[in-house]
Order: C-alpha cells, then structure tokens, then sequence
C-alpha cells in the first residue's frame, strides 16, 4: 500500500510541476493568416476590388509559416445564419454604390481570410447592408469534441458582440482565446475587404 | 536469451533415453550472465516510452500558455489520462503471455507487476476523469453536472469512455485480495479479463478527443503504434503460440498415477515432445478436454524433466476441479500453454544451491533436481511420512547426483520444523546459505516464514527464486 501511496504522489508531484513550466501569464495566441487562401468578395453589389486586400501587418503570421495551413474543411462548419437582430436602419439596398452611412463599408458578402491556429482554422464572412455589418457566419473546427464544446459557445459570443461593436474590437472569451484571436484576424480582413 | 541456445538445446546433452541431461554449473552461469539484462532493458523501454508520450502533451502546449486554474486543472487532467492509457496498455501488455515477457520478466514478476499498477492505474484513471470534468467546467464557466452532462452528449465515444471507467473500477474493486479470495477463481477470472473491454472502449475516445492525438501527426501514429504492438503481443501470446503449441504436441493423457493420498501424477504424452521447448521448474496452463475441465485451465509444474516420450505433472487434490483430474481416463486430449516460468536452473547466480519444498511445491522442485550440481540441499516439509512424495525418486536422484535431502517432519509448531526456520536453524543445517541460490516453492506460511528467515541470514534477493505461479 505504501507503494501505491508513493507512486500516486510522486505522479502528481511530478504532474504538477510539468504544468507549473507551462504556466505563465499569457503568451499570445499564434495565429496565422492564410495568405494563400486570401480575401474573396463573394457576392458584393459594390465596386471592391476583386483582388485581396492585404491583411493587416498585425495579423500576419506570427512564427514559421508552415502552421497557416488551413484545415481540411471536414472538421469546419458553418454557423446558421440567422440575423438575431433587424437592422434598425432602413434598408439601403437600393444603394447603387454600395456605400452607405459613414463606415465605409460596401454593401455585399465579404470572405475574411482563414485564420489558423493551434486548434484549426476560423473563417469568418461578413455581409454588410447600407454600411451596417448585419450578419456574420463563420466555419470553424469541431474537432476533437473539446475543441466543438468551446466553440459551440465562443463563436455565437463573438458573433454577438461583433454586430453590436460593428467592428473586429471584440475582446476575448473566456477559456477559448485561440478562436477569439482568429475571429478577430478573419473579421478584421474581411471588413478590410468591405472597405476597399 | 530465450533457451533455444542454451545448452538444454544442444543435442549432445540428451542421453539415448532421450531425457535432457543438465547443463555445467558454468553453463549456467555464463547463460545467466545474457538474460540479466532483458529486464533493465525492458524497464528502460517502458520509461521512455512513457515520457515520450507524456512529451506528445509538453510539445502542444505553448509556454506560458496555462494562465489559469481552470487550464491547470485540464492539463493535469490531460496528463493523468496519458498515464493511464499507457499504463493500460502495459497492463494489457503484462498479461499477453507473450513468450519474450514471459522469459525475460517471468510471470510470477509480471503478475507481481500487474497487480501493483492495477491499482495506480485506477487512481489515475480516476484523477482524468475528475481533473478533465472540473478543468473544463471552471474554463466554461458552468457546474460540475452541467459539464459533466454535457462532455456525456456531445463528446464522440465519451459514453463508451464512461462504460469503460465503470468497468475498470468494478474490476479494480474485485482486485482487492479480501475481495478476490471469496470467490471462485473461475469466476473472478473470467470477471476479469472484462479488462480487455476497458482497453476497447475507451480506445476511441483517446483518439477522436485527445486534444493531442486527434490531430494527424507524429503523435497520432505513435500511440497508435503502441496499441498495435500491445494487441500483436496478445494475439500471439494469447492465440498463436498456444495454436501452434498444440497443433505441433497433439497431448493426450497417457495414465493417472496416484503418489500419496492427496497427490497424484497425470502422464502426458504426444508428438515431437523432444522439440517441446520446456525447461525443469517450468509450468504450463493445462485444459483438460472433458465436460467439465473444458472450461478450465489450471497452471500446473512439470515434476520431471520432460523425455521425448512424456511430461509428466503432480497435482494436490485441493478444489474440486483438481480433485476430479484423478479419475482422468487415458488418451483424453489436453489443451497447454506455455510454458512459463522462470524457476529454472538458468536462473543461477551462485555456484551453490537450496531448495524448499513443500506440499505440491515438490512438484517443480522436484523436476529442477535434474538440473541440479552436486552439493545442492534440499529441504522438504511435510506434516506427516504419508504426505511425501517421490521419496524413491529423491533418494534416488540424492545418490546419483551428489544431493542432500534432508525430510522435515510434523506441525509447524512441533520444536524441529520451527527450529529449522529460524536463522540458527537454518544455518546448523546450511552453513553457507548466504552464497547459494535459494529455490522456494510450497504454501504461502511456509514461504513467508522460509523468505524471512533467508533475509535476516542476508542472502540476497536476487538469490531468492520463488514459486513459478501464486493463485
């Protein structure tokens, strides 16, 4: 018995020290841009350019850029697209410029590029009416099961609290700071692509 | 290595009966000097294999990426989970029969093994599970049962992880000897070798929810690799050998014939026996094809050196199985595997050598005599004269070959026998134990008593050889 008492402690001594290396206040998230994948317009009722918009400096890959390539798309899904909130403005669909309020925004659906990190990649699509960021979607891994119970409730946060900042300042949330760092990186190209 | 070159093999150490002749001392010796190593290397192996794939979890987490208790909590449930699939295998592994683990630990070791990690691999099984539901639920900010409830749902094969737990601590529950000695050992065996559910069931959530081994990569195919080796070593160990064991002996009972009132030698014969790689001190799990010994299988010693002709094992009739094996009617086909066991001659280290025998335990020590140099003592313990067995055969062998056997008589509380282990006792009558290999092999009083006394002589453990199987 004594032997068992000694080989479970020494575990969990030597446990809790391997994890006690690893702890520290926070290196940032690395994650990639997809460079290749690059920024598409989908459907845009504007003028973008069709080509990409460069991602921002702050969102190019951080470390070897052999991690930025993204994942198999099997593992990614596509949230349901559902507005939870009508636009309040009017509908400036008639706009024929595609510009509309003071964003800058162009009217249309805009692809931000795929965001990798450690966990897999994060895209996220923009659509923007009248200038406004009415709806977003993105694919995002759901593989392994952790990684889908995470993001089953960090994307529709992040969701949430894009359409309400209207803009990629969306702070992290809690326990899933990979995902929030890609949305983020995916929104900000994507919004890029729907100023340009 | 393994005694397909030792001097047991070599052909011109069998004598036209076509029994085995026994090797030199210094045969022994220097064939000795090869296997010390296998069990250092085996223990090396195992550690490294270990930490390598504790390493799989150390090279995916970034530094300073646990910032919080939550994290903590995970990674330690993470890790804890690593060390219990491996130790899993391991124990799967221990248990696979496999000849080269058989020959280079001995069962009697990795039984000895198995059953010590079988409790630390329920701690850490345990410590997972509560580490990985508590880490995730502070992380997600929700209650224990909540998240508890929800890994249940949405986790791919967590319900089947979960059947597998409660398999394991049921299993691990009848494992505590209290337990385990109020049932039948038919019964507790087959309960548990449910084990092996354990190992299938909880297979498919390591991998489709092992943060570190659902991604492909290096560390996929490397635990991967280590369930491939561990399910080929019990599919040989388990299914092949035995297979081919038997395909190649076809044993059959030759005759019954009784020894003493309580102990009786079944006769086997078959074909090639003379390529039956089997050594003195060695046993085999016998089944005996009748209606009721088909589903049993017993672990009994040969009692002789094993001749081209027959094997032969002796057999106390203690249980109710056994006791039926007397009336064993000849040419009943027999199923063996085997053999196992490390009490064999090879096994020396000194030039010396003691035997204790007791019970049934003359059986194998019996059988070992053969191998024996001349100036070995044997010390043989029974409670009465009608009690031994082979005391022809012994004083037989003690006259050809230069052997003390010395009979040791009455209760174990009559004045001689408990003279005779103590360390005055045992020193009047072997003056130079502390440098012989000691061979033990008989009831477990005897055996304590006997292994105490030997310490407090200071004869080194790794002179001490027990019993070849304890059930």
């Amino acid at each position: 018995m004594r032997r068992i008492t000694a080989s479970v402690v020494g575990t969990f001594a030597g446990t809790a020290l391997l994890v006690a290396l690893k702890f520290g206040d926070g290196a940032p998230p690395q994650v990639a841009s997809a460079a290749a994948g690059g920024v598409q317009p989908l459907a845009q009722a504007g003028t973008a350019d069709p080509s990409a918009t460069p991602v921002p400096p702050s969102h190019q890959p951080i470390g070897q850029s052999g991690a930025a390539r993204p994942r198999t798309s099997k593992s990614n899904r596509q949230i349901a697209s559902k507005p939870t909130s009508k636009p309040t403005s009017k509908p400036i669909r008639a706009v024929p410029t595609g510009t509309g309020g003071g964003s800058g925004l162009k009217t249309g659906t805009f692809a931000g590029a795929a965001s990798t990190n450690q966990y897999g990649t994060v895209r996220v699509t923009v659509t923007v009416s009248g200038g406004r960021i009415t709806d977003l979607q993105a694919t995002y891994p759901t593989s392994p099961s952790r990684t889908a119970q995470i993001n089953a409730r960090a994307i529709p946060a992040l969701r949430q609290e894009a359409l309400s900042a209207q803009s990629a300042q969306v702070s992290t949330v809690s326990g899933a700071s990979y995902t929030s760092a890609s949305y983020r990186a995916s929104l900000q190209s994507a919004l890029s692509a729907a100023k340009a | 290595m393994k005694a397909s070159d030792s001097p047991l093999r070599d052909p011109r150490v069998s004598d036209q009966d076509g029994r085995r002749l026994a090797p030199s001392p210094e045969a022994i010796a220097s064939d000795h000097r090869d296997d010390a190593g296998n069990p250092l290397l085996v223990l090396i192996l195992f550690w490294w294999a270990l930490i390598a794939g504790i390493a799989v979890w150390w090279f995916d987490t970034p530094d300073r990426s646990i910032t919080s208790a939550g994290a903590a909590l995970t990674a330690v449930g993470r890790i804890t989970g690593m060390i219990g699939g491996f130790v899993l295998i391991i124990q799967i592994l221990m248990m696979s029969r496999v000849a080269w683990l058989e020959a280079w630990i001995g069962a009697h070791d990795l039984l000895r093994w198995h059953r010590k990690m079988g409790a630390y691999l329920f701690v850490m099984v345990i410590a997972h599970v509560v580490f990985i539901i508590v880490g995730y639920a502070r992380t997600d900010r929700v209650s224990i049962t909540g998240e508890t409830w929800s890994m249940l749902t949405t986790f791919e094969d967590m319900i089947s992880a979960s059947v597998a737990t409660g398999i394991l601590v049921a299993v691990s529950v009848l494992a505590i000897r209290a337990i385990r000695r109020r049932m039948r050992y038919e019964v507790w065996h087959v309960l548990h070798l449910s084990g092996y559910l354990v190992l299938l069931l909880s297979y498919g959530h390591q991998f489709a929810d092992g943060a570190d081994l659902s991604r492909p990569g290096l560390a996929h195919w490397y635990w991967g690799g280590l369930y491939a080796v561990v399910v080929a070593c019990l599919v040989w160990g388990r299914a092949v050998e035995p297979l081919w064991l038997n395909l190649r002996h076809r044993l059959r009972v030759v005759e019954v014939v009784p020894e003493s009132e309580d102990m009786f030698s079944v006769h086997i014969g078959g074909r090639h026996l003379d390529r039956m790689d089997v050594r003195p001190g060695q046993y085999l799990r016998w089944r005996f094809l009748t209606v009721e010994g088909l589903w049993q299988s017993h672990p009994f010693s040969l009692s002789a050196a094993p001749s081209s002709r027959s094997l032969r094992l002796t057999i106390n009739a203690v249980g109710g199985h056994t006791a039926d094996l007397q009336y064993l009617r000849p040419g009943t086909w027999v199923i063996a595997v085997g053999p196992y066991g490390t009490f064999t001659a090879d096994r020396r280290i000194q030039q010396g050598t003691l035997l204790i025998a007791g019970g049934s335990g003359i059986a194998p020590v019996r059988a070992l005599l053969e191998e024996m140099p001349a100036g070995t003592v044997v010390i043989y313990r029974a409670s009465t004269a009608a009690d031994l067995v082979f005391r022809r055969e012994l004083d037989s062998l003690a006259g050809q070959r230069g052997l003390r056997v010395v009979y040791v008589l009455g209760s174990r509380h009559d004045p001689g026998p408990r003279h005779l282990f103590t360390p005055d006792g045992m020193r009047d009558l072997v003056p130079d134990v502390a440098r012989r290999d000691v061979y033990l092999c008989g009831p477990e009083g005897l055996i304590s008593v006997a292994v105490k006394t030997l310490h407090r002589l200071k004869v080194p453990r790794r002179q001490i050889h027990l019993d070849p199987f304890e059930f």
